[in-house]
């Protein structure tokens, strides 16, 4: 219980958000590769990574940092329109996260105002900063390319969103710059299971859809 | 219109200008220690001796022989105005001495790097403060082919501090334990064989003296991959690639305070020959090779290395 105030307290809207923490996967790779490095958040508040921001979640991940003046700015931009398109789970069973690879500079008084400025203050989304060493660990362990050039260097990984449910194990990532169609899609991949009955009801709306669409046009214009 | 494109030219050569004074992106000088001014023929040396206590003792040898005992002629506080990038010097004396005039008085950084500090004060010719250090510092990249069975072998930086009669070795990568590829600290036996230039053709060894501060950055480097190791934390699955960015921070840190090395783009690129088709293995012992190549006139001999050892020693003595 004491956790789940801890994540309300990030979105600002304690009363409304109540997150749904799951199990993790029994496959989950748990904190020893998620690491369990002790963070700030953008509210000056620390958090466990694994513990507090991944365990049984699903969650985006991006790293930026506050003067990037390149892709950081249109990623920012693009995220909320993500968060947008998601605002109804976001908080509550999907989170996303802003990591600063520059924490050197990038203190949570500078990610607050980063956030405030572009209009990302938004419930469910926490910008974190913490010691170099660990950031470094995260970065490689969630965005390695196994590639020396594209590894080191820092502004290569802040144009990619990792999409990880701790709670199926599933993993999956994609560029913010791509499509809003693309960019949900891939989130959609790491969702948790539907039950049966939701997976009929789905269908049956589509169905509805695409009768309405024949009718009115003589055509399905649905993908 | 050509008006406009002279002055843009102009401010930017200038900011290019200041940018180079002012040393790289990263450099940070540590005014900590002793710094050594003289004029331009050596002579009438003054020793500033800045403390972390922002307090610093101007000292000058008591005779006119450079050995002679040093004396306390002036002691002040000093403040920079930007520790990460200082540009001056603010100094608050009871009395003058040296450079430090008394009451407070400013002295404009004008340029630094590593082991200097150029400063100017209005009326004065600018001067050069060097960097006593009574340590010598070597780095050794240390490479070997041929022990394992992808023909890769120990390959490794070490890091070498010498002071009275002391060397300290810091020496971290790969080495073989009973003939597995083992990445940690390097066992005194492994590193023992690159004290000395070796004269086996399957071995690899580039030897260059280095500066304090360049030490310093490698040390932490190594620290930080020790600390890796230790928590489990190691960033590539393959410790092979581990081995590369170690050889690649290492090396690529020397010139992070001005060129002093001639380095080889170990990027993976289109021009990167090295990594191009060959395993993450062998690529530290080729690009060990490839540096030796390319900074040969600044390897340390045997004769030098020595001769370095028994000079500390012998300075150590007096």
């Amino acid at each position: 219980m004491k956790r789940r105030s801890l994540f309300t307290g990030f979105s600002g809207d304690e009363a409304v958000r109540e997150p749904h923490v799951r199990e993790p996967h029994v496959a989950s790779p748990g904190a020893a590769r998620f690491t369990n490095a002790l963070l700030r958040t953008h509210e000056n508040k620390e958090v466990r990574f694994y513990n507090d921001l991944i365990r049984g979640k699903q969650v985006i991940i991006n790293l930026m940092y506050a003067t990037c003046e390149g892709v950081c700015p249109t990623v920012t931009s693009n995220l909320i329109r993500v968060h947008n398109a998601l605002k109804d789970r976001m908080g509550r069973d999907l989170f996303m996260y802003s990591i600063s690879i520059r924490p050197e500079d990038d203190d949570p008084a500078k990610l607050k105002e980063y956030a405030e400025m572009h209009g990302a203050l938004l419930p469910g989304w926490t910008f974190l900063t913490g010691d170099p060493y660990d950031i470094e660990t995260i970065r490689f362990n969630l965005f390695r390319w196994d590639h020396i050039k594209f590894d080191t260097d820092l502004t290569s990984h802040t144009g990619m969103l990792r999409i990880i449910n701790d709670a199926t194990n599933r993993w999956t990532e994609v560029s913010p710059l791509g499509s809003m169609y693309t960019v949900l899609k891939h989130i959609s991949w790491a969702d948790p299971q539907k039950t049966f009955a939701q997976m009929v009801a789905e269908n049956e709306a589509l169905q509805k859809k695409i009768d309405q669409e024949v009718k009115t046009y003589g055509y399905r214009k649905t993908n | 219109m050509k008006r406009y494109l002279f002055i843009f030219s102009l401010i930017f050569t200038c900011l290019i200008a200041a940018d180079t004074a002012f040393g790289q992106k990263g450099c940070q000088p540590d005014i900590v220690g002793t710094w050594k001014a003289a004029g331009p023929d050596g002579a009438n040396p003054i020793l500033y001796r800045f403390a972390p206590d922002s307090t610093v003792t101007v000292l000058s040898p008591s005779g006119p022989d450079q050995s002679a005992e040093l004396r306390e002629i002036a002691k002040a506080t000093y403040t920079l105005d930007n520790p990460k990038a200082p540009k001056s010097i603010v100094f608050k004396a009871d009395k003058a001495g040296g450079a430090i005039a008394q009451g407070t008085s400013t002295m404009t950084i004008t340029g630094y790097d590593d082991t200097s500090i150029t400063c100017a004060r209005p009326g004065y010719e600018s001067t050069r403060w060097v960097k006593v250090d009574p340590y010598r510092y070597f780095l050794v990249l240390a490479g070997r082919s041929g022990t394992f069975y992808d023909h890769s072998g120990p390959a490794f930086p070490m890091l070498i501090r010498m002071d009275e009669g002391k060397t300290e070795v810091n020496a971290f990568g790969i080495y073989s334990s009973k003939g597995i590829p083992t990445f940690g600290p390097i066992p005194a036996e492994t590193y023992n064989d690159f004290m000395k230039e070796p004269l086996k053709p399957s071995d690899v060894m580039l030897r260059l003296e280095i500066t304090g501060p360049q030490y310093e950055r490698g040390l932490h480097i190594v620290r930080t991959w020790e600390r890796r190791l230790r928590e489990n934390t190691l960033l590539y699955p393959d410790v092979s690639m581990d081995n590369v960015l170690l050889a690649k921070q290492i090396t690529e840190t020397l010139n992070q305070c001005g060129e002093r090395v001639k380095l080889y783009n170990l990027d993976w690129g289109v021009d990167d020959k090295i990594s191009d088709n060959t395993k993450p293995a062998l690529i530290p012992f080729l690009y060990f090779k490839e540096l030796r190549r390319l900074n040969e006139s600044l390897h340390v001999r045997d004769e030098k290395f020595h001769e370095h050892g028994r000079r500390t020693q012998q300075s150590a003595a007096r």
